[in-house]
């Protein structure tokens, strides 16, 4: 008989109780609704000064408030939706968005498990026995947020938004798996945590430096980031699939895309960048971990924001020839190479 | 403590390998730019790949192998139904070699997808598990339905295309469902599981157990062109090409029914109490069904459409006594079948290449005086169809009735007997109007019969057929004479196919 | 508590396969289409086959549901009248007869098999059922060759769709394609109108300037579209 919803802690051989999933839950929302303003503030001053300007310096010192005013400025705005769109689609689409974006956070390890009062509890939110692919699994979900929100919309603009985006999701969907089959196979299990640990001696950027290479690419793609971000291409389409949203809903598309990047530079630095692990063999206290884990995530998102405010847009035909004819081919012989080599040196 | 790999016996692969691996090499050397490579050197390898697949077959006759944990065996049956697919693959590959499908669709992939799909075949014919089985059966159909449409321009064959693929896979999709329904049944997706199962006799009336027979029935029923899932047949066989539809109305019955034999006289032998009353009943409304459609047929391809339902019929009846004799009736008559079709279809190919009347009966009026040998080729073979002595087609049907009779299923004997009887109704229509009607006047020299101004293919090949077509035609007429003349090669070949699957008696 | 959960995910995919059904807008037939595949996931996860729901959700319901999704989108139009088949009544009346005959035939095997078994612990659970690594063992063992040919199949699935769907020229180009030369092949052929630079150079046709702009569509369009 089944007892309770199996908690699918991988080899880790206990059970949480339910109090600590629940509380859990509450703090990876709330980790969460923390990280994207900074992320957000972060994003308009670097712009700022790549642009050779300031960003935002009114409100608080350097601008530190402005995601504040910005938040509430936005929820406090009317909520309207236009005529000729669906309603209750309309409305569902951004919360789509966001549960997948947050439950996408949960598999993200801030740590090993650990001793709190007595209790051992796993510092992420869930430790799946099939890692990424409980990633790709809400990514393709989150797809639907998008896609919805532009059909809804009832908008030409959208409409072509959200075809566009469906068309670059799925096409690097795929190379995004591929790249992280070589980090599985040179781990030797699917969880993410198993992977960490077996970082320990060194971390897979170097030995897998074409599934890295093939991974970042793809996920830009995924979060809809420069320079993939024609789904929201200003100069063409208004705004994508969001034009006809505003106030709430429009926070919670960006909240939700923000919040992809994070998770996104998560993966990577659980995959690629050894976790929680420090170079040099130096073993700190397990408290310094979700610090470790944060700084490395961090470097991830500055470079998002650099990169966009580096590289032009791409056509949609290049970004079409670049995810077949380029990274998934790539992928394939990263894939194979790594196979060869794990089956050889075993 | 990494598992074991399965020991892959190479030798009993390669078949299979050389099938798939042509299909490869075949797709890749068709990217070369030569004109010439595409339109000679491709065919060629693909008659190389079906003859190499058939000399690996004579290599390999004799044993009885299993494959690769249990998922595919090698014995008689196997190899007999894949020298006839192989068979019909290279007369295929022939009567195609100038016509309009292949230059619709680059030639490295016609030729590949129709290597892929009798790859397939081998696979369904040689299945021992439940999901090579459907495998096999999806290897086979997918390349079916893209070549059904390759003639783009007519509207006929993108019809027939996409009703194939939709028929196609509400027969799968009912096919995968009844095989879930025997898994869960008997627990076990193998056949020699399925089979000991079978043998406490509880489970033969379980409900799970009919019902996942029921649905499989229909869903190979689809395939094999039974009443009442033999709607889709007229319609596809008329729309597709013609040298597809040769293919079709063969290899794909013979696979289909390898897969009838496999499953229903191999796995499920011990449940025959259940499915062979059923089955018989399919049988003989087919047979009726497919002889009544035929009568007022005017398309020479609808005609043969509907024969092949009505063939099925018979080659049903084999399957349903369960015996040794049904199971070497039941390959022979598919030799034959094989012989008589392709003749059949051959010359039609001629005439539809000749005239711009297409397939219509009204093309071989007249045809004994303007083109006495492709006429001849006809009528032995419309007379084989229907049965007549001293053509293979009667020997065979001698056969199948004899084995009905002998498994205690005598009133099917006297379906079929009543069956061929009103066949030669339209069967001889053909000969008749070969024989005893006029020839119209001067046939119209062009292919398609439209101008070149209306899209007309201006390097279109020399009216009519070229020798390769010809060459079929005689090859399988003689073939059809000659084994209603001298059986015993073929039937040597039976009775060593009969002893292939072991727990027939 | 896993009741709970199996009574909502039995709901939505029950709820999903009838909307599906019976819904008027192709659109909301879609989206009934994939929150029964996701409930199907959640019956998977309740089974304890984590990574066949996983794959469920990406393959089914994130790749061909977006397929499906793209193509009724841009052509599913608005509400269609329900189909009504050009046959009389007494056919209709045999079609509803048979379909409560297939009906009453699968209620009968499944219900009555499961109404046998249900005082029973169902199958046994080992440890490792449903794990990655358990299903990758028999893909690799016991199910190798299937697992071969339909990778095969995804092969010869993908040369038959472009086969089907890739331009063809317009008159007087019947099967001789344009060859290219290496070069380009290396490359990469850009397809015309999309504003590279070649076309605004005048290297290749379809710049504005070139032709004007109604024959350029024109051409795209007799050469299929997109």
């Amino acid at each position: 008989m089944l007892s309770t919803v199996p908690t699918v802690l991988a080899d880790v051989r206990y059970f949480e109780p339910w109090w600590i999933q629940i509380l859990k839950g509450i703090v990876i929302f709330a980790v969460g609704l923390q990280l994207v303003p900074i992320v957000l503030l972060a994003e308009r001053k670097l712009l700022g000064r790549f642009q050779q300007r300031y960003g935002p310096n009114r409100v608080g010192p350097f601008g530190a408030i402005q995601p504040l005013a910005d938040i509430l400025k936005l929820l406090t705005k009317e909520q309207f939706r236009p005529r000729t769109s669906i309603g209750w689609l309309f409305a569902l689409a951004p919360i789509v968005s966001i549960i997948t974006a947050v439950a996408a956070f949960a598999i993200i390890p801030f740590g090993n498990t650990v001793d709190i009062f007595g209790t051992r509890v796993g510092l992420y939110g869930v430790d799946v026995s099939i890692g990424p692919l409980y990633l790709f699994a809400f990514g393709a979900v989150a797809f639907y947020g998008i896609m919805l929100g532009g059909w809804a919309s009832g908008s030409k603009y959208s409409f072509l938004g959200a075809m566009r985006a469906a068309a670059q999701l799925i096409s690097y969907e795929v190379s995004q798996g591929l790249a992280l089959i070589g980090v599985v196979m040179t781990a030797g299990t699917l969880s993410l945590t198993g992977i960490v640990e077996a970082q320990q001696g060194m971390w897979y950027i170097v030995p897998q430096a074409v599934g890295f290479i093939v991974f970042l690419v793809a996920s830009f793609a995924e979060t809809n980031r420069a320079p993939f971000d024609l789904v929201e291409a200003d100069a063409e389409l208004v705004g994508g699939y969001n034009t006809e949203y505003g106030g709430g809903r429009f926070a919670s598309y960006f909240f939700a895309e923000y919040l992809n990047v994070l998770v996104v530079s998560g993966v990577v630095t659980t995959v690629f960048l050894g976790g929680w692990l420090l170079p040099f063999g130096i073993d700190p206290p397990t408290w310094v971990d979700p610090f470790v884990v944060l700084a490395k995530m961090s470097i991830f998102v500055l470079f998002f924001i650099w990169v966009r405010a580096t590289l032009p847009r791409l056509r949609y035909d290049q970004l079409m020839s670049l995810g077949w004819k380029i990274l998934l081919p790539l992928a394939t012989l990263n894939a194979l190479v790594t196979a060869i080599l794990v089956v050889v040196t075993h | 403590m990494t598992p074991k790999a399965p020991i892959i016996d190479w030798a009993g692969l390669s078949p299979l390998v050389a099938l798939l691996g042509g299909a490869v090499i075949v797709l890749l050397v068709g990217l070369l730019r030569p004109r010439f490579v595409r339109e000679v050197i491709v065919p060629l390898l693909a008659l190389a790949t079906f003859a190499t697949a058939a000399g690996l077959g004579i290599w390999q006759w004799g044993e009885q192998i299993s494959l690769i944990s249990g998922a595919l065996r090698l014995d008689q049956l196997a190899i007999a139904l894949m020298w006839i697919i192989c068979a019909t693959g290279a007369a295929a590959v022939l009567l195609s070699w100038r016509a309009v499908a292949p230059r619709e669709a680059a030639h490295g992939e016609y030729y590949a997808l129709l290597l892929t799909s009798a790859a397939g075949m081998l696979v369904l014919v040689a299945a021992q598990n439940l999901v090579t089985l459907f495998a096999g059966l999806e290897l086979l159909s997918i390349p079916l339905y893209v070549l059904c449409a390759t003639e783009m321009r007519r509207e006929t064959s993108l019809e027939s295309g996409l009703k194939y693929l939709i028929i196609g896979s509400v027969g799968s999709a009912t096919f995968v469902y009844g095989l879930a329904f025997l898994y869960g049944a008997t627990g076990s997706t193998d056949f020699a599981g399925i089979d000991r199962a079978l043998n406490s006799s509880s489970l033969v009336s379980d409900p799970l157990l009919l019902t996942g027979i029921a649905l499989s029935v229909v869903g190979l029923g689809f395939k094999a062109s039974i009443a009442p899932f033999h709607q889709w047949t007229p319609d596809v066989y008329e729309g597709a090409p013609t040298p597809i539809t040769a293919f079709m109305a063969v290899a794909t019955k013979a696979a289909a029914f390898g897969a009838f034999l496999r499953l229903f006289d191999g796995a499920l032998l011990n449940a025959q109490a259940d499915w062979g009353p059923a089955l018989a009943a399919l049988a003989a409304i087919t047979i009726v069904v497919g002889n009544v459609g035929a009568l007022g047929q005017t398309s020479l391809k609808r005609l043969m459409a509907w024969s092949s339902v009505a063939q099925a019929g018979y080659l049903l009846a084999g399957v349903v006594v369960a015996t040794k004799l049904g199971l070497q009736a039941t390959v022979f008559y598919l030799a034959v079948y094989l012989f008589m079709n392709i003749a059949a279809f051959a010359v039609i190919i001629i005439r539809e290449r000749q005239t711009p009347l297409g397939d219509d009966i009204a093309a071989f009026a007249g045809l004994g005086t303007t083109a006495p040998l492709p006429a001849a080729v006809m009528t032995v073979a419309m007379l084989s169809l229907a049965g007549i002595p001293a053509t293979a087609g009667f020997i065979g049907k001698f056969y199948v009735i004899e084995a009905a009779i002998d498994g205690n299923y005598a009133w099917l004997g006297i379906v079929i007997v009543i069956g061929s009887m009103l066949s030669l109704a339209y069967y001889l229509r053909v000969v008749a109007a070969m024989w005893m009607l006029e020839a119209p006047e001067a046939p119209v020299s062009t292919v398609t019969g439209r101008p070149a101004l209306a899209g007309g293919d201006l390097d279109a090949p020399a009216p009519g057929a070229g020798i390769e077509v010809y060459a079929v035609a005689a090859v399988f007429g003689v073939a059809t004479l000659f084994f209603g003349i001298v059986p015993s090669p073929l039937f040597d070949l039976a009775v060593k196919v009969g002893s292939s699957l072991t727990s027939l008696f | 508590m896993a009741e709970l959960f199996f009574f909502i995910a039995g709901i939505g995919a029950i709820a999903g396969a009838v909307g599906v059904v019976t819904l008027r807008n192709p659109f909301y037939c879609v989206l009934a289409l994939v929150s029964h595949l996701l409930s199907l996931a959640a019956l998977f996860l309740l089974l304890r086959a984590e990574f066949v729901a996983a794959a469920q959700v990406i393959v089914y319901a994130g790749a061909v549901m977006v397929l499906y999704v793209f193509v009724v989108a841009y052509i599913g139009g608005g509400e269609q009248p329900a189909l009504r088949p050009p046959v009389g009544r007494g056919q209709r009346m045999i079609a509803g007869l048979c379909t409560l005959g297939l009906f009453a035939e699968l209620m009968v095997a499944t219900l009555g098999s499961g109404l046998k078994a249900i005082d029973s612990e169902g199958a046994p659970y080992r440890p490792g059922f449903g794990s990655p690594a358990q299903i990758g063992e028999l893909l690799l063992t016991k199910f190798l060759l299937p697992f071969e040919l339909a990778s095969f199949l995804l092969l010869i699935a993908a040369v038959g769709a472009v086969v089907l769907a890739r331009r063809r020229g317009g008159v007087g180009e019947a099967g001789d394609e344009r060859r290219m030369s290496a070069l380009e092949f290396a490359r990469g052929p850009a397809p015309l109108g999309v504003g590279s630079m070649a076309e605004a150079a005048g290297d290749i046709p379809g710049g504005v300037d070139a032709e004007s702009s109604g024959s350029v569509s024109s051409t795209i369009g007799e050469r299929g579209g997109w």
